[in-house]
């Protein structure tokens, strides 16, 4: 299990791990053992304290033998018991990789030299996108971060953005059995032209565009990821020509944590 | 984010954010004896809700 690799990173930043699940008090120490957690886990297998709640997975029906699964996903309560962020993935078997619990739900740095990383420059920009994550266990989701470093002085375009110009778009191809979301594109800052009516949405410095990477194939042998950016890159007089980057990532395939039991 | 990823989802994690989280007590699975989540008040918790398989 991935959290419990990562639990001195937890412990380092005053955060505890506890978990709560479904299945039987019987059925997680064998789990706990066969793992090695060492963080404390509840049993809940009446499901009744997660459906109280509100986090029963309402997308499973009731005939169906998984039901009372709850959403996977980490609660992140503050030191007065107050809830400060949610992660929940849509899925109702992922669950986010232990990396992008600590930067989604404590804004905190991971250490990136194991994980799948490429970079690339073009004209007034240089490109990097990087993995939430080292791998992709089956059934897990990471992050998948994109960050554009424009040059001083110089901006590429944000959305809505008038015709003629060219908005910056992040694009992710994945094999099958890998589910690629929607990016999320930073906040954008209004950019004018002297002379021109049109307001203008842009990105200057740095900016981070996030895709949600999930893996649902159990046999995978290798995931690719490409990641394609286009943009095109001004400053307040001209502009280079429109380009588009293109990034590969090849992403580890860890193995199973453990066989699925009721399928 | 995450209320997006949650409207995705068609049901509704209920608590709100700056909600407290429920007090809930239920057996620990170390020793089987009742443990609550008020006792890791006090400092930041990571609250993993799954299911093993």
């Amino acid at each position: 299990m991935q959290l419990q690799q990562h639990l001195p990173e937890f412990e380092a930043a005053g955060i505890a791990l506890f978990a709560i699940s479904y299945d039987p008090v019987e059925d997680q120490r064998k789990f706990a053992e066969e793992f090695g957690i060492t963080f404390p886990m509840m049993a809940d297998p009446d499901h009744r304290a997660i459906e109280a709640t509100g986090i029963l997975n309402t997308l499973v029906r009731p005939d169906e033998a998984v039901y009372g699964i709850p959403f996977p996903g980490i609660y992140v309560l503050g030191i007065d018991g107050r809830v400060e962020e949610k992660l929940f993935f849509q899925h109702y078997r992922t669950r986010p990789s232990a990396s992008t619990v600590l930067r989604e739900g404590f804004g905190l740095d991971f250490e990136v030299d194991n994980h799948p990383h490429a970079d690339v420059a073009g004209d007034g920009i240089r490109i990097e996108a990087t993995l939430g994550g080292e791998s992709l266990v089956f059934m897990e989701t990471a992050m998948l971060y994109v960050d554009l470093h424009v040059d001083p002085g110089l901006h590429v375009y944000g959305q809505p953005i008038p015709e003629g110009y060219i908005p910056t778009e992040v694009r992710v191809s994945a094999p099958e059995g890998v589910q690629v979301g929607e990016p999320e594109y930073p906040p954008t800052t209004p950019f004018r032209l002297e002379g021109l009516d049109d307001e203008f949405r842009v990105f200057a410095e740095d900016a981070r565009v996030k895709i949600r990477i999930q893996r649902l194939a159990p046999d995978l042998e290798a995931i690719p990821l490409e990641v394609t950016v286009s943009y095109q890159a001004c400053n307040d007089r001209e502009c280079f020509l429109p380009q588009t980057k293109t990034l590969h990532l090849d992403v580890p395939v860890a193995a199973l944590n453990r066989a699925p039991r009721r399928d | 984010m995450a209320e997006t990823l949650q409207e995705q989802s068609g049901g509704a994690p209920r608590i709100a954010l700056g909600e407290p989280f429920p007090e809930l007590v239920l057996p620990g699975v170390e020793d089987g004896r009742p443990r609550s989540i008020s006792q890791f008040r006090g400092q930041k918790l990571a609250l993993h809700v799954f299911a093993s398989w």
